[in-house]
């Protein structure tokens, strides 16, 4: 197993209770305190109170409206409970009046958050507070502010609820984030397929492309304002290039009797890699955005394809066929054999390595049922996260912490939606989208 | 004598919110008590986790199990014996809630 490099901390942190400073002296007097193990606690969703944002000024349905996204937003986790207003004993009614923390013990919020809303033109202000209710104390660097447009109102929600998950659990958040996915709608054996992009949780859909030729499989750049798929516009699939603001596309390496696809972006945006078709063999390739120089990665007899780079660009993780059913091999970003990693029952595909570096995603095939699985990058503590008729094609929220992928229904009129799961396995939902989607893929946060 | 100090703040340590990495982690913290059995200071003494924002987050917990028991009724220590429990370290070792 693969674990970062451990750290020992001998820290003092003196949290002051009343009259903490002066309670230094019992801790220097007893030179060996008696010791306690505690190893089990428990694994419940955090209570926490999101009292409706403060009106400072015209503000009112923003104010109501950014709460209720912030609040959706962290109970989506599985993460929180929040405790509705009907149990709340106090009413905030200022930001910057004193808080009756006694209170908020009382119906046992661990966390309170207030905020206050103002507009003025077109120019919205959003400030917020978490306290650590039973500490007494705002959680560091949990009270913010953020200005923007009117317009921009989902996205600071975004931003807030980002700001409170990250400071309580101390991982990155992922809520201020798009998704781009192929939308699909008509009959299954004739659907037809464009892309879309939406907010992490569904809302604000925009589409892409026209249902004129099928796309599949598109990945944000690392910086989110490209995305590769392909296409089938010309007859064959290739992969494609488009600019998210202005929407230009541009086919790459279009090389006669070939066909290109799975492409993926390294972790700096100039390299594409993706799989390439010929003679009936299919290797993996490297194409170099600004040179425009194409690379052979693999070489084998065998079908190389769904590459994807480690986060430092050093690797590759794919999926291969050469032992008979595919298996996920990683090699060098230079190219290479590779080395098998999946070593469970079964086939194996669509590796994605997680943004913190720390496991791979991957789809598995296994007693007539798949399933979205994570392992580490040596293979070991292979984890399945779910179990359906059809689940495939992972990929990582931008904080390496959630995982959405396309779940399949079955028979003549199954249907794909977008579905999430916790890389723990917890909080398996599926994401509302107008109709059928299938292919997502996460953007990084966004700036 | 120190069981039900054990599992009072053990109910009240929640790891619902709590990073892979934190569950991969071990706090230790002193704290130090007043003679009517409350908690007055909370300190870290000890820790080893993967990173410091594990350490932390497993810290707070910690010390919100803490201030939670206490706050719930107080934690069960014997007044009388004052002198064995004025400072405890409590070792929070999350691995055992690990997701293997």
């Amino acid at each position: 197993m693969i674990r970062p490099m451990r750290q020992i901390f001998q820290t003092l942190l003196v949290l002051a209770l009343g009259l903490g400073a002066l309670m230094s002296a019992p801790v220097l007097a007893q030179s060996s305190p008696p010791r306690i193990v505690i190893g089990q606690g428990v694994i419940e969703p955090m209570p926490i109170a999101i009292p409706t944002f403060i009106d400072e000024g015209g503000a009112g349905d923003y104010a109501r409206e950014i709460t209720r996204v912030v609040i959706s937003d962290l109970e989506g986790t599985g993460f929180f409970r929040n405790i509705g207003e009907e149990a709340h004993i106090s009413r905030i009614t200022s930001f910057d009046g004193g808080v009756a923390f006694e209170d908020w013990k009382a119906i046992n919020a661990q966390v309170l958050v207030t905020g206050a809303v103002s507009v003025s033109g077109d120019r919205i202000t959003v400030k917020f507070r978490a306290y650590d209710v039973f500490n007494g104390t705002t959680l560091e660097g949990a009270a913010l502010q953020f200005a923007g447009t009117t317009q921009g109102w989902r996205r600071m929600s975004h931003k807030v609820a980002d700001v409170i998950y990250s400071k309580i659990t101390g991982e990155g958040g992922y809520f201020d984030s798009r998704v781009v996915f192929v939308s699909e709608s008509g009959p299954k054996n004739q659907r037809l397929k464009r892309l879309a992009v939406m907010d992490y949780d569904g809302a604000n859909v925009a589409y892409l492309t026209d249902s004129n030729s099928i796309v599949l499989a598109p990945r944000f750049s690392p910086t989110g304002d490209r995305i590769l798929y392909t296409s089938y516009e010309s007859g064959f699939p290739r992969i494609t290039l488009m600019d998210v603001g202005s929407l230009r596309r541009q086919t790459l390496d279009e090389q006669p009797g070939t066909m290109t696809f799975a492409p993926r972006f390294s972790p700096d945006g100039g390299t594409v890699v993706f799989s390439l078709e010929r003679g009936g063999n299919t290797d993996i390739y490297s194409l170099s955005l600004s040179s425009g120089r194409l690379s052979q990665l693999t070489n084998a007899p065998s079908i190389e394809t769904a590459p994807s780079f480690s986060p430092d660009g050093s690797k590759i993780v794919f999926e291969s066929d050469r032992t008979g059913s595919p298996q996920i091999y990683i090699m060098p970003a230079s190219g290479g054999e590779g080395t098998r990693i999946s070593g469970g029952k079964g086939r194996y595909g669509t590796p994605v390595w997680s943004p913190r570096g720390d496991y791979i995603a991957f789809t598995k095939q296994n007693e007539g049922r798949f399933h979205i699985g994570v392992m580490r990058t040596d293979g070991t503590e292979e984890r399945l996260l779910t179990a359906s008729f059809l689940d495939e094609g992972p990929t990582w929220a931008p904080n390496g912490r959630v995982l959405m992928f396309t779940r399949e229904t079955s028979g003549g009129g199954g249907q794909a939606s977008l579905w999430s799961v916790d890389i723990t396995g917890r909080n398996l939902k599926q994401i509302p989208t107008d109709g059928p989607a299938s292919d997502p893929a996460w953007s990084p946060l966004l700036p | 004598m120190f069981g039900d100090v054990t599992s009072a703040i053990a109910r009240k340590w929640n790891l619902g919110a709590a990073s892979p990495e934190a569950l991969e982690s071990q706090v230790t913290v002193r704290v130090c008590f007043s003679a009517a059995g409350r908690a007055d200071q909370i300190i870290l003494i000890a820790a080893d986790g993967p990173n410091d924002e594990a350490v932390q987050g497993l810290f707070h917990a910690a010390r919100r199990a803490i201030l939670r028991a206490d706050s719930d009724g107080g934690l069960p220590l014997p007044l009388d014996r004052f002198d064995s429990w004025r400072v405890l370290d409590l070792v929070f070792d999350a691995n055992g809630m690990r997701v293997r």
